[in-house]
C-alpha cells in the first residue's frame, strides 16, 4: 500500500498551514516533470495553477485558514483525469491518433462535480486507445510504465491512472471500467480501484467504448478516498438518461464508522469456486485465501457460492463489448472533429474518405471494430450478439442467486500480478483472459472494487476483488474497509 | 464453427470501412480466428427461452424536455462545437468535394 497522503491527511495539513493547494499543485507538477512513467498525455498547468492560486487565497480570506470540508469535500485536492473524459478547452485524445488535435468543448459531468467540490485537475492520463486493452500497451502515446517495476505493465486500460496514483503524481485519479479497466490496474499498481454500479455516475463526457458496460470510478490510495470521490460524482444527470435515481448515501461515514470498529462479525462473504481455478498464480491464490482466512478468524461467515457461467465471461464480453464499440466508433468520420489525414482529401467517394480517416485507428481498435462488425452482421447476429446477450443474462442471474445468501463476493482481481511489457502483446486472446474475474461484475452492472492485500516475492501487488449487489456501494465499502485494515 | 480466412477478414473489413494491408490481414486471420474459436464455447450454453440482456439498466429511461440549450461560442465568437472540426466554413463543417 502506498504510504503517501490521503485526502483527509492533506486537508489536515492545509488546516495546520503546513502546505496549501498552490504549493501542493506545484509539488505534483515538479514530480510529474521528473517522472519517467509516461503517465500523462496532456498537462493543463495554467488552468490548474490558476485554480490552485484562487483556492489558496480563498482558504485564507474566505475560510479563515480552515478547509470548508462540508461544502467542498475535495478542496484543493490535485487529481489526474483519464484522457477519455472531456474537459472544456483541454485536449482529449482517448490515447488515439484519431483525436490528437481534439479540444473538447464541454466538461464531463463527473469531472465537473469533482471540480465543483474543490478538486484541481492536473492533466489527462495515459490509457489504452479508446480504453481497449489490459496493459496500456495500446496507447498511441506510448506505453505507461509500472510504478515500481519498469519492465512491467501497469495494467489497463486505466494504466496512467494506476501508475500516477501509486507513484504519487496526484492524490487520486479517475479511471473508467468496461470489463476491468479500473480494477486491474489498481491491483497491478497496489492501489484502491472502485467501479460503482452501472448508472451511478453520469457518463456524459466519457468517450464511449461499450455503452451498456462503461462506468467511471475512482482510483485512490485508500478506501475512504474512493468512497469520497464516488459520493461526490454519483447521482442523476439530465445529460445521461441511464443514471440511476437511487439515493447517494454518506459512504465516507460508512468507511469511518467501519474503520473505528473494523469487524466482519455477521458479514456473509461468498467465495465462488469458479474463481479459484487452475492457472491462477500460486502466490495470488495464497494471498486471497489468507485474507479470507483472516476475515473468517475475525467473525465473518465464509459461504461457498457458485457462479456457473464464469467460464463464458470472456467469450460473452468479447462479443457484447466489441459490438457496441463497432457502433460507437463509427462517429469518427473526420468531419466534425478529429484528425483528417491528407489522403482523405483526395478520396473519390464518401466511403473512401471514411476509410482514409479510419486509418488513424490503432491495431487493437481495428481488431475490435472488425470483430464487432462481424458479430452484428447479417447471418451471424443470432449466433453471436444475441447469444452473448442471453449468456449475459444468465451471468447476472448467477449473481442474483448468489446474493440471496451472501452480502459480498470476494475473489482475486486477476490470475497473476503485473506481467512483463510485451509478454502478451502478440497474443490478444491471452491478453483478454487477464480480465476473466473482472468481466462478470461488469456484465451484470454490479459495483466492485480492488483492494491491495499483499505482495508477491518480487514485490508486485496483489489485489482482492470485492463484488456487491447493485446499488449496495455501502456494503461494498464496508467490506473493503475491513479488508484494507486486516491487510495493512 | 466459423472458419476465419482471408476472404472473411476482407469482407468484414469492407463492411467496417477499414483499409487493411496484407500483414494486418494475416494477423487478424490468426488473432480473430483464435478469439472466435474461444467465443464458440457459447454454443454449449443452453439459452432456450432466455431474453437477451442488451442494456445496462432495467428501468425505462427518463426523457428530458426537448429544449434548445445554448452550447456557447469560442473566443472568436464561433460556435464551440465547430472548434475541433478539421475544416469549417461560415458556421458549418467543410468537407472536400467527393461526389462529382
Amino acid at each position: 500500500m502506498s504510504n503517501t497522503k490521503t485526502i483527509r491527511e492533506i486537508h489536515d495539513a492545509f488546516d495546520a498551514g503546513i502546505t496549501n493547494p498552490l504549493a501542493l499543485t506545484q509539488a505534483f507538477y515538479s514530480k510529474i516533470d521528473q517522472s519517467k512513467h509516461n503517465a500523462f498525455i496532456t498537462l493543463c498547468k495554467d488552468r490548474a495553477l490558476k485554480q490552485a492560486e484562487q483556492l489558496t487565497q480563498d482558504l485564507k480570506s474566505k475560510h479563515g485558514g480552515k478547509v470548508p470540508r462540508g461544502t467542498h469535500p475535495l478542496y484543493g485536492i490535485p487529481l489526474g483525469i483519464k484522457d477519455v473524459l472531456t474537459m472544456d478547452g483541454v485536449r482529449t485524445t482517448a490515447a488515439s491518433k484519431m483525436l490528437d488535435n481534439y479540444i473538447s468543448p464541454y466538461t464531463a459531468t463527473a469531472v465537473q462535480k469533482l471540480e465543483n467540490a474543490g478538486a484541481i485537475s492536473l492533466g489527462k492520463l495515459n490509457m489504452d486507445e479508446f480504453a481497449m486493452g489490459s496493459s496500456n500497451e495500446n496507447s498511441a502515446y506510448g506505453n505507461v510504465l509500472h510504478p515500481t517495476h519498469p519492465d512491467r505493465v501497469p495494467g489497463g486500460s486505466s494504466g496512467g491512472s494506476g501508475t500516477a496514483v501509486a507513484a504519487d503524481l496526484c492524490v487520486a485519479a479517475l479511471g473508467t471500467d468496461t470489463g476491468g479497466s479500473i480494477r486491474l490496474p489498481a491491483s497491478f499498481c497496489g492501489i484502491v480501484g472502485m467501479k460503482p454500479t452501472y448508472g451511478r455516475i453520469s457518463r456524459y463526457g466519457q468517450i464511449a467504448f461499450a455503452s451498456s458496460l462503461d462506468q467511471i470510478g475512482p482510483m485512490t490510495k485508500s478506501v475512504e478516498d474512493a468512497a469520497l470521490l464516488t459520493q461526490v460524482m454519483s447521482g442523476v444527470d439530465m445529460y445521461d438518461s441511464t443514471t440511476a435515481d437511487q439515493p447517494v448515501e454518506d459512504w465516507v461515514k460508512v468507511v469511518r464508522d467501519t474503520a473505528a470498529n473494523p469487524s466482519p462479525q455477521g458479514m456473509r462473504i461468498g467465495v465462488p469456486k469458479e474463481y479459484f481455478i487452475d492457472g491462477i498464480d500460486s502466490e495470488v491464490r495464497q494471498a486471497i485465501e489468507d485474507t479470507i482466512e483472516k476475515l473468517k478468524a475475525q467473525g465473518a461467515e465464509i459461504v461457498p457460492v457458485s457462479l456457473p457461467h464464469t467460464e463464458y465471461a470472456v467469450a460473452t464480453y468479447y462479443v457484447v463489448a466489441v459490438s457496441e464499440a463497432s457502433s460507437n466508433l463509427s462517429r469518427y468520420d473526420g468531419v466534425r472533429f478529429g484528425v483528417r489525414p491528407k489522403a482523405a482529401m483526395e478520396a473519390g467517394s464518401p466511403a473512401e474518405f471514411y476509410k482514409k480517416v479510419r486509418a488513424n485507428f490503432g491495431a487493437e481498435v481495428k481488431r475490435r471494430i472488425i470483430l464487432g462488425t462481424f458479430a452484428l452482421s447479417s447471418g451471424y447476429y443470432d449466433a453471436y450478439y444475441r447469444k452473448a446477450g442471453q449468456v449475459r443474462r444468465l451471468m447476472r442471474n448467477d449473481f442474483e442467486a448468489a446474493f440471496k445468501n451472501v452480502d459480498v463476493i470476494v475473489s482475486p482481481v486477476a490470475p497473476t500480478t503485473a506481467f512483463k511489457i510485451g509478454e502478451k502483446a502478440k497474443n490478444p486472446l491471452q491478453m483478454y483472459l487477464t480480465d476473466i474475474f473482472t468481466i462478470p461484475a461488469s456484465m451484470a452492472g454490479l459495483p466492485a472494487m480492488s483492494v491491495p492485500v499483499a505482495k508477491d516475492h518480487q514485490g508486485l501487488s496483489i489485489g482482492m476483488h470485492l463484488i456487491a449487489p447493485r446499488f449496495k456501494e455501502g456494503v461494498l465499502l464496508k467490506a473493503a474497509t475491513i479488508v484494507e485494515r486486516i491487510s495493512s | 464453427m466459423i472458419e476465419v480466412n482471408e476472404g472473411l477478414i476482407r469482407k468484414v473489413a469492407e463492411l467496417s470501412r477499414l483499409e487493411l494491408n496484407e500483414q494486418e490481414i494475416q494477423e487478424y486471420v490468426k488473432s480473430i480466428g483464435d478469439i472466435l474459436k474461444h467465443v464458440d464455447q457459447l454454443s454449449q450454453v443452453n439459452t432456450d427461452g432466455i431474453e437477451p440482456m442488451v442494456y445496462g439498466v432495467d428501468d425505462t429511461l427518463r426523457l428530458r424536455p426537448d429544449e434548445v440549450i445554448e452550447f456557447g461560442t469560442d473566443e472568436h465568437g464561433k460556435p464551440k462545437v465547430l472548434s475541433s472540426a478539421p475544416e469549417v466554413m461560415d458556421d458549418g463543417y467543410k468537407v472536400p468535394q467527393i461526389i462529382g
